[in-house]
C-alpha cells in the first residue's frame, strides 16, 4: 500500500467524514455510509481497515465494507461491542467521525485469477470479504466458479440480506447460508459452516480460498479445505487483534512475528501456519 | 439533561464523599456538568429520583441491605466508591473473628447494642455493581474520569494492571531494593493510583484490591524473602480485601 | 575507524558546562541504593561515575516519553466533542534540542534498534522529531557494570555506531570518538581538542583489547553465543520452560517497563469535564501485562503469565532478529535487576537451551 497525503501532518490525527447514510442491519451491527469532508478517496484495496475515532471515546479498527471501485465515499459495517462502537451508534446522518486508514495489506484476489474462488465468512467476517466478492463479481470472467458459504448465529444475525439473495439468484455463483440455531422464519440450512463443504463439490486443487471468521472457526474450516485438496499458500485469511495505533507501532496485535495491522490483517495460510498453530496447543 | 447523581453512604469513614467536597478547584464545574441530588455530607439525607448512584462504604448491617437494594432499584448505573465499598476495605477486617468475638471485644457486656452486625460485605456482594471507583480513599482525579466517562456514555478505565507500571514510570527506587522493612505490595495491587504511596517511600498496602491474575504465591515469596514469616505477608496481603471469605481465616488474635 | 580526537577531561568538563547552559544536558545521576536515573545535569560529573550500573529507566524516556499527547481536539461548536460535530485537531510535536551525556554502549544499541521501529513502514513523527533534536555522547564502558550484565554475550559491549561522539577514558585523557557530522560540529566548540596520534590510537586499542579480558564472564553468562539465540527460540513454542518461569512471574511488567528496547504503547483519550475539549494520549505498556492482547468483547490472545513472558522473549530474540537483523535484547540486565521474581534472560535462554539439548537426545 503506498502511503496517503494525509498522514503527513502527524500520522495519529483522525481526518473528519461525514456519516452520509446509516441503516440498522441487526441488533448488534449499524451500517454506515461515509464521506471524507476534505473530498478526499479512500483509496483502499478489499480486505483493509481503518481506524474509526470518537474523539473523548477513543478509536477502534473497523473493516472497510464497501468495494474499491465505490468512489463516492465507503462503508462500514460496525458491530457496537466496545466503547467506541457503542459511541458511534449514538450518532447519525450529518454528524462527523474521525477517520485513519487506510491501513494493513489486502485480499490478494490478483494470487486466484483463473481459479474457482470458495468465500467462507462466519458472522461478522462477512464484513470484510463482501469487498473482494464484489470485486470478483465486477471482473467474473477472470475466474472460475465462485461459491460463498456464510455461516451466522441465527437468522436475525443475517448481515448484508440484498447481496445474498442477489449472489443466490446470481447463476454465476454458488451462494449458501448456515445458522446455528433456526427459528420458524429460516427455511435454509441449519448447522455450522463447515457443513456446507459437503453440500458443494469442489475441486480443491483449482480453488483458493478466503476466510473469515472469529478465531476458533478456522482451525475447522482451515482443515476442510486442506481436506479438499487446497494448498495453504491458496488460502487467505484476515485476522481480528486488539489494534491501538493501525501503523505498526503500538505492538498489541502481535501475533508472532507479524503486526496484524501492518503484516495483516490479510495473510495466506502459508504465512501464519507456525502462528495459528502455537494458538491451537494453548 | 444533567444526569442526577446520589452520593450514599454505608459503614464507612465517608472519607471518600470528603474527597469529593475537597475538589475546591472542580466543583463548580462538577455541579454543571451532574445534579447532585443526595449528598449526606453536604445536603440533605437520601431524597429523590437519581440516575447514577455513588455508594460509598460496605455493607455490615442487616438494615443496610434494602437500602442497597432500593438505590440499585432507583438507579440506572450504581458505581462502588472507594474500598469499602468495592472490597469490604479495613472493614472486613472484621471477618477475620467471629461476629460475637467482635462484639464482645468492642462493647464488652453490652454487645446487644448492635444487634444487626453481619459480615461485611463488599457491595457486590449484595447487588450488580457496575464501575468501581477504588482507593482507600478514592483519587479525586479517577471520580471525574468517571464522572466523564458516565456523561459521555463510555465505561470508565479502570486499571487492571499492577502498581508497578506506574511505579517504574516514575523510576522509584523499588522499596524491595531500599530492603528497609518495607513489605510493598505493588507487584499484585491494581493501579491507577499513580503509585503513590511508593512514591513517598511507604510500601503499597493494596487498598485498591488485587488485579484480576495477582501471582499472590510469587508475591508471598517475595515478602518473605524480604524478611516476614509467611503468615504475616498473607495477613498483610488481607488487609483491604479480606472479605466475608476472611471468615475461613478465623485465628482469633492481634 | 572515524575520525578520533583527544582532550583532557577539564577541558571537556567545562565544555559540557557551556552546553548546559545552552541546551538540556541529560546524564545518569545518582539515586538510593546505589541505582541511577537520567536526568538534567549542569556538568559532565557522570562521566566519571565509578559505581554506575544502568539507569532504572533508560535514556528511551527522552525519544519515547512514558506518556505524551500525539494530538488535541476541541469542539468549535457548543457540543461535546463525542457528539459528532466536525472538530479541529492540533498536534504539536516536541523538537527541544537536548544532549544525552554518559549514555553507555547497551543503551546506544537500544536507541538504533528503536529508530528501525519508529521508522519502519509509517514513520512516528513524535519520536523521530526527538530523535532528529537528540545528540548522543556516549561513554566506552571499560568493565562490566555489575553480575547481571551481559552485553558481551550479546554484542552489545562496545559501541561502533549510533553516537554522534564515543568517550573513551585514557586517564587523563578522553578519547573521542566522531560518529557523525552533528557531533563534528558540536565539537567545535570544545577547547583544547587536537587529532589522535597514532599513539593515542595505540592506547585507545590497549584499552579496548583489555576490554575483552575483563568481560569475559560477562559474555559467559550465556552458554552459547548471542547470535544463536533466535535458533534457540525456534520451536522452543512449547518449551516446559515457560510454564516454570510463567509460574514465577508476576505478570507486572517491570521487565517491559525498564527495557530501553520495549516500545510499545496503549493509547487514552482523556477530556475536561465541559467535554468541550481533550487529548488523546499514549503511554508505556507491556506485553507481559494481563490485557495487552485483550480486545473489546472479551477474547484474550494471551491470557496465560507463561504464554505473555515467552511472546516478550520471542519478541526480543527471534521476531525483531527477523524483521531487523538485530536482537531486542541489549544485554542491559535491568529487567533481571527489576524483576522481583527473580527472572533473568542469560538464565531463561541457557534453561532454553538445556532443554532443546536433552529433547535432541530423545529425538
Amino acid at each position: 500500500m503506498t502511503r496517503s497525503e494525509h498522514h503527513a501532518k502527524s500520522l495519529y490525527v483522525p481526518e473528519s467524514a461525514e456519516i452520509v447514510d446509516r441503516k440498522t442491519m441487526t441488533n448488534d451491527e449499524t451500517w454506515y455510509h461515509l464521506r471524507f469532508k476534505s473530498g478526499r478517496t479512500l483509496g483502499h484495496e478489499p480486505g483493509q481497515f481503518v481506524q474509526v475515532s470518537i474523539p473523548g471515546v477513543g478509536e477502534a479498527p473497523i473493516s472497510i465494507t464497501s468495494p474499491p471501485s465505490m468512489t463516492d465515499g465507503f462503508e462500514l459495517c460496525i458491530r457496537h461491542v466496545g466503547n467506541v462502537t457503542n459511541a458511534i451508534r449514538q450518532l447519525g446522518k450529518g454528524n462527523v467521525v474521525g477517520i485513519r486508514g487506510p491501513f494493513g495489506t489486502s485480499f490478494d484476489l490478483a494470487a486466484v485469477r483463473g481459479y474457482d474462488i470458495l468465500f467462507v465468512a462466519g458472522g461478522l467476517g462477512l464484513v470484510p470479504l463482501r469487498p473482494v466478492i464484489h470485486t470478483a463479481l465486477e471482473e467474473r470472467d477472470q475466474y472460475g466458479r465462485i461459491i460463498i458459504f456464510y455461516g451466522t448465529r441465527s437468522p436475525d444475525t443475517v448481515l448484508y440480506r440484498e447481496d445474498l439473495k442477489k449472489w443466490q439468484s446470481d447463476p454465476s455463483v454458488d451462494c449458501h447460508i448456515t445458522v446455528d440455531l433456526a427459528d420458524d422464519t429460516w427455511r435454509g440450512h441449519v448447522g455450522l459452516v463447515t457443513e456446507l463443504f459437503h453440500l458443494v463439490s469442489m475441486d480443491g486443487e483449482n480453488t483458493g480460498a478466503f476466510i473469515c471468521g472469529p478465531d476458533i472457526m478456522f482451525r475447522f474450516v482451515l482443515a476442510e479445505a486442506r481436506a479438499i485438496g487446497i494448498s495453504d499458500d491458496m488460502v487467505f485469511l484476515s485476522l481480528e487483534r486488539r489494534m491501538k495505533c493501525g501503523v505498526g507501532k503500538c505492538g498489541h496485535c502481535q501475533e508472532g512475528p507479524f503486526f496484524v495491522c501492518r503484516d495483516g490483517p490479510c495473510f495466506s495460510y502459508d504465512q501464519l501456519q507456525e502462528t495459528l498453530q502455537r494458538e491451537w496447543t494453548e | 439533561m444533567k444526569p442526577r447523581v446520589g452520593i450514599f453512604s454505608l459503614s464507612s469513614c465517608e472519607g471518600c464523599q470528603l474527597q469529593i467536597l475537597n475538589m475546591e478547584e472542580e466543583l463548580l464545574d462538577l455541579v454543571q456538568a451532574i445534579d447532585l441530588v443526595s449528598f449526606r455530607e453536604a445536603m440533605d439525607p437520601i431524597s429523590g429520583e437519581y440516575d447514577i448512584a455513588l455508594v460509598e462504604g460496605a455493607v455490615t448491617r442487616e438494615s443496610e441491605i434494602p437500602v442497597l437494594q432500593e438505590i440499585r432499584r432507583k438507579a440506572d448505573v450504581l458505581v462502588a466508591m472507594g474500598a469499602c465499598a468495592a472490597a469490604a476495605g479495613v472493614i472486613g477486617l472484621r471477618n477475620l473473628r467471629s461476629p460475637e468475638e467482635n462484639l464482645r471485644r468492642v462493647y464488652g457486656e453490652h454487645p446487644d447494642v448492635a444487634d444487626d452486625v453481619t459480615v461485611a460485605r463488599p457491595l457486590d456482594e449484595v447487588v450488580e455493581v457496575d464501575y468501581y471507583i477504588r482507593s482507600c480513599p478514592i483519587d479525586r482525579d479517577e471520580f471525574l474520569h468517571l464522572i466523564k466517562s458516565l456523561l459521555m456514555g463510555k465505561e470508565p478505565y479502570d486499571p487492571n494492571y499492577p502498581v508497578c507500571v506506574e511505579c517504574r514510570i516514575d523510576e522509584n527506587v523499588c522499596l524491595y531494593d531500599l530492603n528497609d522493612g518495607e513489605f510493598c505490595q505493588g507487584p499484585v495491587t491494581r493501579a491507577g493510583c499513580g503509585a503513590l504511596c511508593p512514591g513517598f517511600g511507604s510500601a503499597c498496602m493494596g487498598c485498591r484490591g488485587l488485579v484480576d491474575d495477582a501471582n499472590v504465591e510469587s508475591m508471598i515469596d517475595i515478602m518473605v524473602e524480604a524478611g516476614i514469616d509467611e503468615r504475616e505477608a498473607r495477613r498483610r496481603l488481607e488487609l483491604f480485601h479480606a472479605g466475608p471469605e476472611g471468615k475461613k481465616n478465623d485465628n482469633g488474635e492481634d | 575507524m572515524d575520525t578520533a580526537k583527544v582532550v583532557g577531561k577539564p577541558a571537556f568538563a567545562s565544555f559540557i558546562e557551556r552546553q548546559a547552559e545552552e541546551v538540556s544536558v541529560v546524564a545518569p545521576v545518582a539515586r538510593a541504593a546505589g541505582e541511577f536515573s537520567y536526568g538534567e545535569v549542569q556538568d559532565a560529573s557522570s562521566l566519571e561515575e565509578e559505581e554506575y550500573i544502568p539507569t532504572l529507566s533508560s535514556p528511551k524516556k527522552y525519544l519515547l516519553p512514558p506518556q505524551e499527547a500525539l494530538f488535541r481536539f476541541s469542539s468549535p461548536a457548543d457540543s461535546a466533542v463525542h457528539e459528532g460535530e466536525e472538530l479541529e485537531y492540533t498536534a504539536d510535536v516536541e523538537q527541544k534540542r537536548r544532549i544525552l551525556l554518559a549514555v553507555r554502549p547497551c543503551d546506544i544499541a537500544a536507541i538504533h534498534r528503536m529508530d528501525q521501529v519508529f521508522s519502519d513502514t509509517e514513520p512516528d513523527p513524535h519520536y523521530l522529531a526527538r530523535r532528529r533534536a537528540a545528540i548522543i555522547i556516549g561513554l566506552d564502558c571499560l568493565e562490566p557494570c555489575d553480575e547481571l550484565a551481559f552485553c558481551a554475550a550479546v554484542g552489545t559491549s562496545d559501541a561502533d555506531e549510533g553516537f554522534d561522539l564515543l568517550l573513551t577514558d585514557l586517564g587523563e585523557d578522553w578519547l573521542v570518538r566522531v560518529g557523525t557530522d552533528q557531533g563534528a560540529e558540536l565539537l567545535e566548540e570544545c577547547q583544547e581538542i587536537r587529532d589522535a596520534t597514532e599513539q593515542d590510537l595505540q592506547r585507545l586499542k590497549d584499552v579496548v583489547q583489555a576490554k575483552e579480558k575483563v568481560f569475559r564472564k560477562c559474555q559467559e553468562r550465556l552458554d552459547f553465543p548471542g547470535e544463536d539465540i533466535p535458533e534457540v527460540l525456534e520451536g522452543s513454542e512449547d518449551s516446559p520452560v515457560w510454564d516454570e518461569y510463567g509460574d514465577r512471574c508476576l505478570g507486572c511488567g517491570r521487565c517491559n517497563l525498564v527495557c530501553p528496547t520495549c516500545f510499545c504503547f496503549d493509547v487514552e483519550d482523556t477530556v475536561s469535564l465541559d467535554l468541550k475539549e481533550g487529548e488523546r494520549t499514549r503511554r508505556w505498556d507491556g506485553c507481559t501485562l494481563l490485557e495487552f492482547a485483550a480486545v473489546a468483547g472479551g477474547e484474550n490472545f494471551r491470557r496465560e503469565r507463561s504464554d505473555r513472558l515467552r511472546h516478550m522473549f520471542l519478541h526480543k530474540g527471534k521476531y525483531g532478529p527477523e524483521r531487523y537483523g538485530d536482537l531486542y535484547c541489549i544485554g542491559c540486565g535491568r529487567c533481571a535487576r527489576t524483576c522481583l521474581a527473580g527472572i533473568d534472560h542469560p538464565e531463561v535462554y541457557n534453561a532454553l537451551m538445556r532443554h532443546r539439548d536433552k529433547g535432541d537426545d530423545h529425538g
